[in-house]
């Protein structure tokens, strides 16, 4: 489980020494298995709230505890650290390796496993990413979407009871989202990985069962996805959309068609259409 | 007077067992003023087109005209050049001088023009993508937000004054408002200066917003080319290509899934609500 109290992380705007809270009181419980969605424009602060949870930033002041240690504690780092994978914006800042399979073994060499099991949970991190047919490639012939697959195999690697992807699919295009989108989907389905995706579109959060939606350093929404884009115009307020069919489901509403406003994707506003 | 593009060809490794054809026999002819959107997966050519437009990549065979200048000649192409701005992906990591003013300074300076004309040259191009001079021009390019650096780098393009304007995917990794922000700029930059604007994007919904007219490449083949009307109205094909839909056009694939007969022509919001009122009205006579 995930506990965040009170979480202020300051830094100094270089001019005038002013301080900015890029965090601002921020308190959060995410239990294990959940999948959470994490929204924000830019500047939200909820890039700087997921390096946090591994310690990679350290709170100005509050707790970030992680199955109750506490990042602040410097010998349990590593042990939180291969409790959460984080995989970023960017695939080639991830991939360290020329060959697929060596890149997605540095992980687990770095924290002392034995080669047996290595092997093993490279074969099997490979394949629950869809790549093992490319476990002997180089990485740089790869397209996006496969890099980025093989980012999220070498946290996999790992077995983290905990993966964040920090807008994991921002360079990607729409086919590439789509995969990495699918792949975590089933890994919390599948394995109860608790999945903590931080975005700009508000698209991909339709697939996540909780929503949070942060400005300027505070958490504005915290809820059931759906619950959550039934406030619109809340959302705009912040600089927010609502996804395009939600959009059109309130509309409709608006100009009188008799329809449920539960509808979050295409396919469940067809359904209710055809009722 | 437009690009035209007749019978182009590019071959990589042209000769060795492994060629491929990145972009085959591909024919446009891109008009002034125009707003023209390409669209098609990674791998699809998109980009090796492009790069065709001012010379930067010669075709295996085929020509290429911009406004008569042909870029397979050497002189020529210096000429056509300069018509011809491009704005590759993240063009902010190109960012290098020391401030705003001085990047976006960099394209004129090059041109030889006098102090006076560059000035010019950049509090316009400022003017344009939206960049206040005074709170702007002196900053460090670094201390911008990424929004901010993306509109600096494009207006380094603008500022030599291109009459056509090619960017390949000027809106990646930008926030939903970051996006819109580019989107209004390069719209009221073309009712402003007549320019062409060239854009490559993934996001079906920005190209369906903005564009005159959607080229979709796949397979390094033109696969359609008309106005969003056309291209969209196909939309199951477009999805079998492996190519994303407007989000209305996907609602509109699962409603003629499950028997209501959605018109082709229906891929904004505006017309599918209309239509729903209808089919809904009907249904309470």
């Amino acid at each position: 489980m995930i506990e965040i109290k009170d979480l202020v992380y300051e830094y100094m705007t270089d001019e005038q020494e002013n301080k900015v809270a890029a965090l601002d009181g921020v308190s959060l419980k995410i239990e294990d298995g959940e999948f959470v969605c994490i929204v924000g424009h830019n500047g939200s602060g909820k890039s700087t709230l997921a390096k946090h949870l591994n310690g990679l930033l350290q709170p100005t002041s509050g707790d970030v505890l992680i199955d109750n240690m506490n990042t602040k504690d410097e010998s349990k780092l590593l042990d939180i650290r291969q409790k959460i994978g984080i995989v970023f914006q960017n695939p080639d800042n991830q991939i360290v390796t020329t060959v697929v399979e060596e890149d997605v073994a540095f992980g687990p060499e770095n924290i002392g496993i034995e080669s047996g099991e290595i092997r093993r949970r490279v074969d099997e991190s490979l394949k629950l990413v869809g790549m093992e047919k490319y476990a002997k490639n180089a990485p740089h012939m790869l397209s996006g979407g496969q890099k980025q697959r093989i980012a999220i195999a070498g946290m996999l690697a790992i077995e983290p009871d905990i993966l964040v992807l920090d807008e994991a699919t921002a360079m990607l295009d729409p086919i590439g989202r789509k995969e990495v989108l699918n792949i975590v989907s089933e890994l919390n389905k599948k394995k109860h990985m608790t999945v903590i995706m931080i975005t700009q579109y508000m698209e991909e959060a339709v697939h996540a069962s909780r929503l949070i939606v942060m400005c300027k350093g505070k958490v504005m929404m915290d809820g059931e996805t759906r619950e959550i884009f039934k406030h619109g115009a809340q959302l705009r307020e912040l600089s927010l959309d609502v996804p395009d069919i939600v959009a059109l489901r309130d509309e409709l509403i608006l100009n009188g068609v008799k329809i449920s406003n539960n509808a979050i994707t295409e396919t469940e506003l067809a359904e209710e259409l055809c009722r | 007077m437009p690009i035209e593009v007749k019978n182009v060809t590019h071959t990589y490794m042209a000769g060795s067992s492994i060629s491929v054809n990145a972009i085959e026999n591909i024919n446009i002819t891109i008009n002034d003023g125009e707003f023209l959107g390409i669209i098609g997966h990674t791998g699809s050519g998109k980009s090796t087109f492009i790069q065709h437009l001012n010379g930067l990549v010669q075709p295996t065979s085929g020509t290429i005209t911009v406004d008569g200048y042909d870029m397979r000649d050497k002189k020529q192409k210096v000429l056509g050049r300069r018509l011809v701005g491009m704005v590759l992906q993240y063009p902010e990591y190109q960012l290098f001088e020391e401030t705003v003013y001085k990047d976006i300074a960099y394209g004129p300076k090059n041109m030889g023009l006098d102090e006076k004309a560059i000035d010019d040259r950049v509090r316009e191009a400022m003017d344009h993508v939206g960049l206040e001079f005074k709170k702007f021009a002196d900053k460090s390019p670094f201390e911008l937000s990424g929004g901010e650096k993306r509109r600096a780098a494009i207006a380094g393009v603008i500022a030599m004054r291109p009459k056509y304007l090619v960017l390949d995917e000027p809106m990646a990794g930008l926030d939903p408002k970051g996006r819109k922000n580019i989107l209004n700029m390069l719209e009221s930059l073309r009712q402003a200066t007549n320019c062409s604007i060239i854009m490559v994007s993934h996001s079906m919904d920005d190209v369906a917003r903005s564009a005159q007219r959607i080229m979709v490449i796949n397979e390094g083949k033109i696969a359609k080319l008309g106005s969003p009307e056309d291209v969209f109205s196909d939309a199951e094909g477009l999805v079998e290509m492996g190519l994303d839909v407007p989000r209305i056009s996907a609602l509109a694939i699962e409603m003629r899934k499950r028997g209501i007969d959605v018109p082709k022509n229906i891929f904004k919001a505006e017309q599918m609500l209309e239509f729903i009122k209808g089919i809904k009205a009907q249904e309470r006579k």
